[in-house]
């Protein structure tokens, strides 16, 4: 049922050329083309069309469909930008990294169809602040592009004026929320906007804006030299074509794996170099730390959207964390819930006070101070959180608290009754966390 | 219209409306804390969760828009577990120290967790420790382990005043409110964040630790300080006031925010100057002895001279109900028709013309003709922009010196000293006129709705604002006159003429000897007179000068008698404010010594007169329109101008005035604090070659023989070559100064000053 | 005459009877009763053990008093605090023990537990200006004299 994998790669070309984050080489091996081909047409509608037809869902973790994002901007004639959401923080995810460093001219060729597209004179690419190799790597090829004349006042000769702008953060993981990336943008404080307005209808500067992810926009240059059809070779009827998943943890070879979406967890582990030798899965994230944990039995789950929110779960930016059977999953739970304590913005009661509060009864649970009615209060707790946040930074909080209480409580509960961890798990430093 | 559903009730509400309000409107209350109608949906304390059908979600209530066929229920289990959920939250990092904390008993936090928390605390880690008692601003307390980070504070200084001088700090549960880079806030609107501080987290300094609510009174009043009349709270203990709030007023869309000059300055009814015993010829008496005394002086007058001998200047800042019992005395036991209102400027407002603060609200064109809305009725600037944030409002400076500021952008128009009314002139003229002028021609005759902030200072802009309003024909035209004193439309209500011509009558009546004596209540012609020098000359002639009120003016000497008379706050009645518009203020606290209300005494000193004065029943709102005073039809217009004035010697200075409500409100101990040292103001070039720092100076202002000293501020509004000096300022009174020549200006003599120094 | 010896003899029987009988009164003040730890008499104001004022000048004593008997100022802590345990305390407290009706309501009202109704129940004075218990007199828990 799963499909092949492709004989080569579409998004970690680098993979395949060396030395593609250079514009002749990027261009020796048909850059640039899908954008002339576009240009050429003349026919932005059609590529948004396209984009629908295609099924291309973003990639950043919400999946929604690419082409009807594009389609909600309001047509009064303001002026539109693109945003590019590089901020990518999610722990377990690190494909949008790679893609910079290695090649980035795929990026901001897509960028361009992009705006020719929506119409957009501008973009923006806001960075993560650590990716200061990436954003080298992106800075060197704009400028290569716009000395080849691919940027500018004219766009490969195509009188489309574009300009594009390169912006790092400053360390918050809220402002991969595209709201509070858009206040980070405009140099204020990375709190989440109210929704409405939504972006598209005043986003940047209050103008109307497209917020993608790095891995959406780079799918689009095969997509308008191959077509829709094409694309659809991969994957399922909802959720088509290829996606690069970071696989990280107990696998013998973790790294970005660029696949159709119609494969199993198991399947990706399986690349992946499989679980390390002499151990056995316990549980995998399938989509970065937001997400919830799904246990060895659900390893045959095939990763499109659909099928992971069936499973309990969801694909989100395609983080793939695999725990086997050495892993103290309390341990795992705690690190993740200070994670989101250390990262929430402050700007709503849950979230700020709710992450508090979690990361302490989790401290005293690992520290082998908790009580059986602790976990009670955890999923209670958590309840209070989820669904009353005001961005989803509160729900990412917890899911991984309450399918780990769901899956493993029996470890929970040896944790308190034993007030040690029974896999003998130090607890980890948290004057450096 | 949007009709909805909540808890089973139907309502309809205009689009737009938030489902908090449109609850608020059928009485259903929706508990929030971050949302402020002024300010309006934030969405994060998260506590107004409600459910609304065929959402899977919990919503808040505050951030959602009501739509057709919206169906919410405001309780339930889901809703109440959500909302306990949340107080929870509220409080694991909150100190509880509520018998420690100012706001115990009046505080949203108590509130909604006594209605709709568990009860119960399951949170046993250690709380986070923040500053506690920081000081904000000289007003102000910042607790930060008491906030709930609703950013009320935050948004109101940055948003609705524009001046961002509270922000955020930290992240997560770490984050906290506080000063931008440590600067205290020091804008003249902040103290209002203690208003809207939901929980005790801003603190008003001056009434910390004073009183609680249960051992207080506190009653509905109106601000005494400028002609705005905030609707305010006054809160007494022990019968003095310990502080004043802002009264929302839902039915005028007020949302009761004050000025700090307002806010901090109740305490000037307990101020160490304050007349609180009877003098008789300087040495001090009691009550009914000076009040016989004065009452037989002045029927021996009556009796030897008429009661035309008599005349009586009021400074209206006591009571509608006082003013005309003032008027009574003065008509029926003295049997004189000398009785006039002292304002500190000359124009007199054409009444027909009155507007209100919703013609301010709805206008499209606001011309600020000599007046600084920001310095002379700090609110009336607040509520200027607020008509701006709602819908586009062009707003044109017009007067001596730059009336536009970065917080209220428009475009300026500096006039030649002392001929703003004379520009004012051309520009309604038929003559062509060049660029700028030609768009603010075309600007105050077309836009829709006009409405002028006049500050009253010169008389031939009355007749002007008559013209201007009849060419701009059916385009509504309403004038709001930013001038004191504060109640002086409520002494026009109680019938006393308030044109400066019948003022000046008076003094120069006296001036020249006609008059015998002279009663002033609440009046200092001296400090107050726009011709300083015609108050002068009237005081020194006229025999005898009978106060009553509540400082007495300078020199005292020249006083016969002193009468200590009841405040604000000490008296239940009734003050007109700029708009015309008659508000009941009630008394909350107890009046000092010897303190009386008007209508006692003059019915006292009638009776030691031989004359008992029965009054008659009196109500203000009786010729009401609504609740404001009446006003006559629209007179003919009729165009007039402004002489030239004569060009100066080189080295010379014009002088520039107008009100500031920083150097004109009462005496204060409180608000002493705050008090401006460099009142005067100097363009910074100007200041440059004087050899005036920054941010200024002692500097002499000298004309003739009269010298005078004062601090001085560098200030790029006030155009090269002019010196302005606020109305009322004790050091250098500007009505003592001829404003058509120049003065001398010079670094005041840092020796001398030294010595005259502490 | 007879009857009338008779009816003396009778009165003065239950009388020589009774003189066998406990004495129900004592010889006040040489000797006092006893009270129960939990009889409200006159009130205290407590410190803790390193002779900080408990109270803070709340005033829920005052608000709950049905005798208007209370009467509490407050203010800021001096200095580094010496006097009380948090930033706020009571500069001035009075209690009138003619108005007290000795119902307790402020004991169980008071947030801190700092006043107390202690078994002190000899409240004469000269002056009614000397029933008014300061605070000075408050603090030092009552004593017999």
């Amino acid at each position: 049922m799963s499909s092949a994998r492709p004989d080569r790669h579409y998004l970690l070309r680098q993979r395949d050329v060396p030395d593609i984050h250079q514009l002749e080489v990027y261009r020796a091996h048909g850059g640039y083309e899908a954008l002339k081909q576009a240009l050429e047409a003349n026919q932005p509608d059609q590529l948004v069309e396209l984009a629908k037809a295609s099924g291309l869902r973003g990639r950043g973790g919400a999946g929604f469909p690419t082409g009807m994002k594009w389609s909600f901007l309001p047509k009064d004639g303001r002026a539109r930008v693109l945003v590019i959401n590089a901020d990518e923080g999610e722990p377990g995810t690190f494909k949008d990294r790679e893609l910079i460093e290695g090649n980035p001219h795929q990026l901001i060729e897509g960028m361009i169809i992009t705006c020719f597209a929506i119409r957009a004179p501008e973009s923006y690419v806001y960075v993560r602040g650590e990716f200061l190799h990436g954003y080298e790597r992106l800075t060197a090829a704009i400028r290569e592009a716009e000395a080849a004349g691919i940027l500018g006042a004219e766009v490969m000769g195509h009188p489309f004026a574009h300009r594009m702008f390169v912006y790092r953060g400053a360390g918050a993981y809220i402002c991969g929320e595209e709201t509070a990336l858009l206040e980070s943008l405009e140099g204020k404080r990375g709190n989440p906007r109210s929704k409405p307005p939504f972006p598209a209808v005043a986003g940047l500067y209050g103008r109307p804006t497209v917020v993608n992810n790095v891995e959406t926009i780079m799918n689009l240059p095969p997509l308008v030299l191959k077509g829709a059809d094409w694309y659809r070779q991969w994957g399922t009827e909802k959720s088509p074509g290829l996606k690069v998943m970071s696989v990280s943890g107990h696998v013998n070879r973790p790294g970005n794996y660029e696949v159709p979406l119609d494969w199993t967890l198991a399947e990706l582990i399986e690349a992946a170099g499989g679980v390390r030798t002499g151990h056995q899965v316990k549980a995998v994230i399938p989509g970065g730390s937001s997400m919830p944990c799904m246990p060895a039995s659900q390893l045959d789950t095939p990763i499109d959207y659909e099928s992971l929110v069936e499973a309990g779960s969801m694909l989100g930016s395609g983080g793939c964390i695999v725990m086997d059977d050495s892993t103290c999953i309390v341990r795992a739970v705690a690190r993740v819930v200070r994670f989101y304590r250390n990262e929430s913005c402050g700007k709503c009661t849950p979230c700020r006070e709710g992450t508090y509060w979690l990361t302490d009864i989790m401290d005293r649970l690992e520290r082998g101070d908790g009580e059986m009615r602790d976990l009670d209060m955890l999923l209670d707790v958590s309840d209070n959180i989820n669904g009353k946040a005001f961005c989803p930074l509160g729900d990412a909080a917890v899911g991984f608290l309450v399918s780990a209480i769901k899956h493993f409580r029996g470890e929970f509960q040896e944790h308190i009754t034993g007030q040690r961890c029974p896999l003998g798990a130090r607890q980890y430093d948290t004057a450096i966390h | 219209m949007i009709q909805l559903s909540i808890d089973g009730r139907e309502i309809s509400v205009p689009e737009g409306t938030m489902v908090v309000d449109a609850a608020a409107k059928l009485g259903i209350e929706i508990p929030v804390y971050c949302y402020h109608q002024a300010l309006g949906p934030l969405g994060a304390c998260r506590i107004c969760l409600v459910e609304i059908e065929k959402m899977p979600k919990l919503q808040t209530a505050c951030t959602t828009a009501v739509r057709e066929g919206m169906v919410v229920h405001t309780g339930g289990p889901a809703v109440e577990k959500g909302r306990q959920g949340i107080l929870e939250f509220l409080l694991i990092n909150h100190p509880l120290d509520c018998p420690v904390c100012d706001k115990g008993g009046e505080c949203f936090l108590q509130d909604y967790s006594f209605w709709y928390g568990s009860g119960k605390n399951r949170f046993e880690e250690s709380k986070i420790q923040r500053q506690k008692d920081y000081p904000v601003s000289d007003y102000i307390l910042l607790d930060q382990e008491r906030c709930v980070l609703c950013q009320r504070c935050i948004r109101f200084l940055g948003e609705y005043v524009g001046e961002e001088q509270l922000m955020l700090e930290g992240r997560g549960v770490h984050t906290v409110v506080s000063t931008v880079e440590g600067q205290p806030a020091h804008s003249p609107y902040a103290g209002n964040v203690i208003d809207l501080c939901p929980v005790g987290a801003l603190l008003s300094e001056p009434y910390h630790f004073k009183a609680r609510p249960w051992n207080i009174e506190r009653e509905e009043t109106v601000c005494s300080v400028c002609p705005v009349g905030c609707a305010s709270l006054v809160t007494g203990r022990d019968g003095h006031p310990v502080r004043l709030e802002g009264r929302p007023q839902p039915d005028l869309d007020d949302y009761g925010f004050l000025c700090d000059h307002g806010r901090f300055t109740y305490d000037f009814v307990n101020h160490p100057a304050r007349l609180e015993q009877a003098f008789l010829d300087g040495k001090p008496a009691s009550a009914s002895a000076a009040v016989a005394a004065v009452g037989e002086r002045l029927a021996r007058v009556v009796e030897k001279s008429g009661g035309g001998a008599v005349a009586v200047l009021t400074g209206a800042v006591h009571t509608v109900e006082e003013e005309w019992a003032l008027a009574q005395f003065a008509r029926e036991s003295i049997g004189t028709s000398r009785l006039a209102v002292l304002k500190p400027v000359a124009g007199d407002l054409p009444l027909p013309l009155l507007g209100t603060y919703a013609d301010l609200a709805a206008a499209t064109g606001v011309l600020l003709l000599g007046a600084d809305p920001y310095e002379a009725v700090p609110v009336m600037h607040l509520k200027l922009r607020a008509a701006r944030r709602a819908h586009p409002v062009a707003v044109w400076g017009l007067g001596d010196r730059v009336l536009t500021r970065s917080t209220l952008p428009g475009e300026d128009f500096v006039a030649e000293p002392g001929q703003v009314a004379a520009r004012l002139g051309v520009v309604l003229g038929g003559e062509a006129l060049d660029g700028r002028w030609a768009e603010l021609r075309r600007g105050l005759l077309e836009t829709e709705r006009l409405v002028v902030l006049w500050d009253g200072a010169d008389p031939a802009a009355a007749a002007l604002l008559a013209a201007l309003a009849g060419q701009r024909g059916e385009r509504p035209t309403a004038v709001l006159p930013t001038h004191g004193p504060r109640n002086w439309l409520g002494a026009v209500r109680a019938g006393i003429s308030a044109e400066h011509a019948a003022a000046a009558r008076i003094l120069e009546d006296a001036a020249e000897g006609r008059l015998e004596a002279l009663i002033l209540l609440a009046a200092d012609p001296l400090r107050d007179f726009p011709d300083g020098d015609l108050a002068a000359r009237a005081l020194e002639r006229v025999p005898a000068v009978y106060f009553a009120g509540w400082f007495a003016p300078e020199p005292r000497h020249a006083l016969s008698a002193m009468l200590p008379t009841a405040a604000w706050a000490e008296v239940t009645g009734t003050y007109a404010n700029m708009e015309g518009r008659l508000q009941v203020a009630h008394g909350a606290a107890a009046a000092p010594g010897q303190a009386r209300p008007v209508r006692s005494l003059v019915t006292a000193l009638a009776r030691a007169m031989g004359h008992p004065l029965r009054l008659p029943d009196f109500d203000p709102f009786q010729d009401q329109d609504g609740d404001r005073i009446a006003r006559p039809a629209k007179q003919p217009a009729e165009s007039a101008g402004a002489p030239a004035r004569p060009a100066l010697p080189p080295g010379e200075w014009r002088v520039l005035t107008g009100d500031m409500v920083a150097v004109s409100h009462p005496p204060s101990e409180i608000a002493e604090r705050t008090r401006e040292p460099l009142p005067l103001r100097l363009h910074p070039h100007d200041a440059d070659e004087l050899g005036l720092g920054a941010p200024g100076g002692l500097i002499e202002v000298a004309q003739g023989e009269r010298r005078f000293v004062a601090g001085a501020r560098r200030d790029a509004r006030i155009p090269a070559g002019r010196v302005f000096i606020p109305r009322g300022l004790a050091d250098v009174p500007a009505n003592r100064l001829d404003h058509g020549a120049g003065v001398k200006i010079a670094l005041a003599d840092p020796v001398r000053e030294e010595v005259a120094a502490p | 005459m007879l009857s009338g010896f008779k009816a003396i003899a009778n009165g003065l029987k239950t009388t020589l009877l009774m003189l066998k009988e406990p004495r129900d009164t004592i010889q006040y003040p040489e000797k006092r009763r006893e009270y129960s730890p939990r009889f409200r008499g006159k009130h205290m104001l407590a410190q803790d053990e390193d002779g900080h004022e408990l109270c803070v000048g709340c005033g829920l004593c005052e608000a709950v008093c049905p005798a208007h008997a209370i009467r509490v100022v407050a203010a800021g802590a001096p200095g580094s605090r010496p006097v009380s345990w948090t930033e706020r305390y009571a500069v001035d407290y009075e209690v009138d023990l003619i108005r007290c009706i000795f119902c307790g309501m402020c004991e169980e009202a008071c947030p801190t537990n700092a006043v107390r109704l202690t078994p002190f129940n000899e409240l004469a004075a000269y002056s009614r200006l000397d029933m008014v218990a300061d605070k000075e007199e408050l603090l030092a828990p009552p004593v017999r004299n």
